[in-house]
């Protein structure tokens, strides 16, 4: 941007650090919660602790009980009653303070157990004589959490405001903003954990800090991370809002906005989560950091030999084999068909045309379980005929060629009418007298076909190629309906041993793993073929 | 950090003001549905809370409950097969109902079916229903079902003398499910104990395995039968057995006579086939907002009342006992059938851990049952990729 425009008013920088400060404000006031949560957590279990063991009377604004199991109120072991150890009062599941207090000796059964309430933290522990220590710790006020993110985000918009002036809008202006208040965001972030450190005393705070720093959860350590860089994705987006508003395209950046908005919903997300699934582990409902291990057991194909239909490479070499044949069935299928078709003294043409697209409008996974009920080996149709011929019956999902070669008639059948629509239509694009030209000429129709037809049909064709073995290459339904992987798993593609790793044994972080590296295979491919495409053009 | 940011930014836009109603999720269909809505609206006119029973798909059920009630968004109480108890209870999305229930509402229901919905000594739900696999007979091929297997094999060489056509058993080979009767009446087990020690690689298992191979070898019993071909086959006359669920009987309405007993013994250990129990519970959200009245509503719709009605409409083999006593069910052979199979079961583990056993378990059926794998072999392969997956 030339230094020659117009300077830019003050509403542009003041937004940006509003809305920083708000960010700002926010990751404050969640830090603060945090910090406090962990100490809240710490006195009640520590507290419980010292109750349990009658070492240590809690703090007298502490909420303290002593509970105990009635013995023998059933006959069924899993049926139980408790009571208060004082007065002998029953705890009543239909009291909710007292059914918290009974669901958390339930839990702490053996030893202890601690939750988060709505004013603080309860911990139970269980002590020696069998009665069981319940203490309630509340939380504590949060105080001016949100004065040194406000102070810091003045500092920097004072910085920006200043540099403006001096320079006008250039482009590094905003990301040096940014930095020198994320800087500023950070430092606080470390004061306050410094402070907290001191007002809780070193003594009492062992338990806590190990809990502060590191953060506990991948989540909330890669907020911590991402935080200061809230303000700069905000004045980022000022900047080019500044910028933008002089743009000629407004109106553009305007009517594209909502698709834009749409698929960062339906599309970003989600692949987001996908992606980041894919470096978690998942056990009974929680997730935990691994790191890259799900990649580098799938890579290394950790249990299973190469050779195994469960590892990645064999899958990978199924996989392609299935979308090579694939293509090539349904392109060769489809071209033929489509030169048949566009004859013009071919009759009942528009008839055919119908009748040869029927297999692409019908749902593929009904076409998929009328095949597979085709392949049966005892009442299937296609044994049947092979009887009737005199052969053999064959068990079509017994060995892997004949159950590959099942999936691939069904596939196949799905698969032509598209690569047929698309070669018919851009046949009927080729000109005529190219033909009359080259018969002038003296060409053969062979001669016709290879230096007029094939060229001509390349850049409708190509992309529908690649177009079909990508979808071919995750075609799910067939697959998992047609074969449904058998024999012994080895004819499942890549999409399907993602499925059964996620739904079938619940391992969602392997599952993720998988699916990112299916997608960086198709991204590989799609980028290749894009260079060839270009090069032959 | 991550709840501070949650509180302030989404809490205020997306928490809903409880629900007025209590709120029952089911997956029931057709004869089912209309018993179970008659005794929701039985009940909530008598105790005086308004309820609604909401029908989920079935495909969708499981992943809803998951998702929604960790989120605050589930129902009150939902209908599902207790083998899901231990991962929800793992979740704590369910609420252990031993300080709700009591004695007397326990011995409502056939023992059997209460210990599934218990997990680590908690009971999580009340059994409305079991199901579990009996022996189907064709009236027209024989006239009362074999008491052993040995039975079962002459009658079936008798029936092909005259027609060549005609199988013996059916059920589907490779599934895990359909196989555990003939498993676990050879001694086999898929897990050992409650530490989850594998137990499917014992020589029992394999036993069981080889079992079943001399069934299909001497034409007992068809290869590759799906559920849609043992139905084609029962229908058509072809078949004279097959170990089937409660469920098959809706396939048979053009079926002009069948009966139902509980499976034979096999000679060689004396055992009767004991197939997979699940039982389907009655259950609460941990996160209901109305316990008190939920925990009521469960008491109510478990009634024997409500029991009979659900047998009498739904055609449910229910959990309570003294159903079983009443004058139209004892003449019922079809529940008396499935009753007295009951004794001979074993429950499906409601434990996390079965859910890994599934496909690996197809795998080694398949190869040893249908592709001469030496079973040894490959119940050996099985139970380590069960064990790998666990990993």
């Amino acid at each position: 941007m030339s230094a020659g425009m117009a300077r830019p008013g003050l509403w542009a920088p003041t937004l940006a650090v509003v809305l920083a400060t708000a960010a700002g404000v926010l990751v404050l006031r969640g830090y603060a919660l945090h910090c406090d949560e962990v100490f809240v957590r710490w006195e009640a279990r520590a507290s419980a602790r010292a109750l349990a063991t009658g070492r240590l009377e809690p703090a007298p604004y502490l909420d303290t009980m002593r509970v105990r199991e009635v013995r023998g109120a059933s006959k069924h072991r899993f049926l139980r009653r408790f009571e208060e150890a004082a007065t002998g009062r029953a705890l009543r599941p239909e009291v909710p303070a007292e059914k918290a207090v009974a669901d958390l000796v339930l839990l702490a059964r053996g030893g202890e157990a601690h939750e988060a309430t709505p004013g603080g933290h309860r911990a139970a522990v269980v002590g020696t004589d069998d009665q069981i220590a319940v203490v309630h710790a509340p939380r504590g006020e949060l105080g001016a959490f949100w004065l040194p993110a406000a102070l810091a985000a003045f500092v920097g918009w004072l910085l920006w405001i200043g540099v403006l002036r001096r320079t006008g809008p250039a482009r590094w202006v905003a990301p040096v903003g940014a930095g020198v208040t994320a800087s500023l965001l950070v430092s606080v972030l470390v004061w306050m954990r410094l402070t907290a450190e001191q007002s809780f005393g070193a003594a009492r705070f062992d338990e806590s800090l190990a809990a502060l720093l590191p953060m506990p959860t991948p989540v909330g350590a890669s907020l911590v991370i991402a935080a200061p860089l809230l303000p700069l994705v905000v004045y980022g987006v000022a900047g080019y809002v500044t910028a933008s508003r002089r743009s000629p395209h407004r109106a553009a950046y305007l009517y594209v906005a909502p698709a834009v908005v749409g698929l960062a919903l339906l599309i970003l997300v989600p692949f987001t989560i996908g992606i980041g699934l894919a470096f978690l582990r998942h056990e009974a409902g929680s997730f935990s950091w691994v790191g890259l291990d799900n990649f580098v057991s799938i890579l290394r194909s950790e249990g299973y030999a190469i050779t195994h239909p469960l590892s990645f490479y064999y899958t990978s070499a199924v996989t392609v084999l299935w979308t090579g044949l694939n293509v090539c069935f349904h392109a060769g299928i489809g071209l033929a068909l489509a030169l048949v078709l566009n004859r013009e003294d071919l009759r009942f043409r528009g008839v055919y045309r119908v009748l040869l697209i029927v297999p692409w409008a019908i749902p593929n996974y009904i076409t998929a379980l009328v095949w597979k009920g085709m392949f049966n080996k005892q009442y299937g149709v296609v044994n049947h005929v092979l009887g009737l011929v005199g052969l053999e019956p064959v068990g079509w999902f017994s060995s892997f060629w004949a159950a590959f070669s099942a999936n691939l008639a069904t596939n196949t059948w799905l698969g032509f009418p598209f690569m047929m629509v698309v070669a018919l239509g851009a046949l009927q694009s080729i000109p005529k007298d190219l033909y009359e030209a080259a018969s002038v000429d003296g060409a053969t129709r062979w001669q016709q076909f290879r230096a007029i037809t094939l060229p001509l049909l390349k850049p409708a064709m190509f992309p529908a190629i690649i177009l079909g073995s990508i979808w071919t290459f995750n075609m799910f339904n067939i697959i998992y309906l047609v074969s449904g992987g058998q024999p012994n798993a080895s004819t499942d593609i890549l999409i399907v041993e993602a499925y059964r790793w996620a739904f079938e044994q619940d391992r969602y972080g392997y599952a993720a793993a998988y699916s990112v590296l299916i997608f960086l295979m198709l991204l590989g491919y799609s980028l290749v073929t894009q260079r060839v495409t270009r090069a032959a053009e | 950090m991550i709840r501070g940011l949650l509180a302030l930014g989404l809490c205020a836009c997306t928490a809903a003001p409880p629900d007025p109603e209590l709120v029952l999720w089911h997956a029931y269909r057709g004869a089912e549905l209309d018993a179970l809505e008659a005794a929701v609206a039985t009940c909530a006119g008598e105790l005086g809370a308004p309820a609604r029973a909401v029908a989920i798909p079935y495909d969708a059920f499981v992943n809803k409950v998951s998702v929604a009630i960790p989120r605050g968004n589930g129902p009150d109480l939902f209908i599902n097969a207790h083998d899901r108890v231990g991962h929800w209870a793992e979740g704590r999305l369910l609420e252990p109902l031993g300080l709700w229930a009591d004695d007397v509402l326990v011995d409502r229901f056939l023992a059997e079916t209460v210990e599934p919905l218990v997990y680590r000594d908690d009971l999580y739900g009340l059994p409305l229903a079991f199901k579990t696999l009996a022996l189907f007979y064709d009236r027209r091929l024989v006239k009362q079902a074999p008491a052993t297997m040995a039975e079962l094999v002459a009658l079936t060489r008798a029936l092909q003398a005259r027609n060549p056509r005609v199988w013996g058993i059916a059920w589907e080979l490779d599934s895990l499910y359909f196989h555990a009767p003939w498993l676990h009446a050879w001694g086999g087990r898929v897990y050992a104990d409650e530490r989850d020690t594998l137990a499917l690689a014992e020589p029992a298992a394999a036993k069981s395995l080889a079992f079943v191979r001399r069934l299909v070898e001497q034409k007992t019993t068809p290869d590759e039968a799906t559920s849609a071909l043992v139905t084609s086959l029962f229908l058509r006359g072809e078949l004279a057995f097959t170990a089937n669920g409660p469920w098959f009987r809706g396939e048979l309405s053009a079926h002009p006579g069948w009966g139902v007993a509980p499976l034979p013994v096999v000679d060689e250990t004396g055992k009767r086939a004991a197939p997979f129990l699940g039982v389907e519970g009655l259950l609460m959200s941990a996160r209901s907002r109305r316990k008190p009245a939920a925990f009521a509503l469960m008491r109510c719709l478990t009634r024997d009342a409500a029991a009979l009605a659900r047998f009498r409409t739904g055609a449910q083999l229910v959990a309570n006992r003294a159903v079983y006593e009443a004058p139209e069910v004892a003449a019922d052979p079809f529940a008396q059938a499935f009753r007295a199979q009951l004794a001979d079961t074993v429950s499906l583990s409601n434990r996390p851990h079965m859910r890994r056993v599934w496909t690996p378990a197809k795998t080694a059926l398949s190869q040893a049952i249908l592709h001469g794998r030496d079973p040894g072999e490959a119940l050996a392969e099985a139970a380590r990729s069960i064990r790998r997956r666990g990993e």
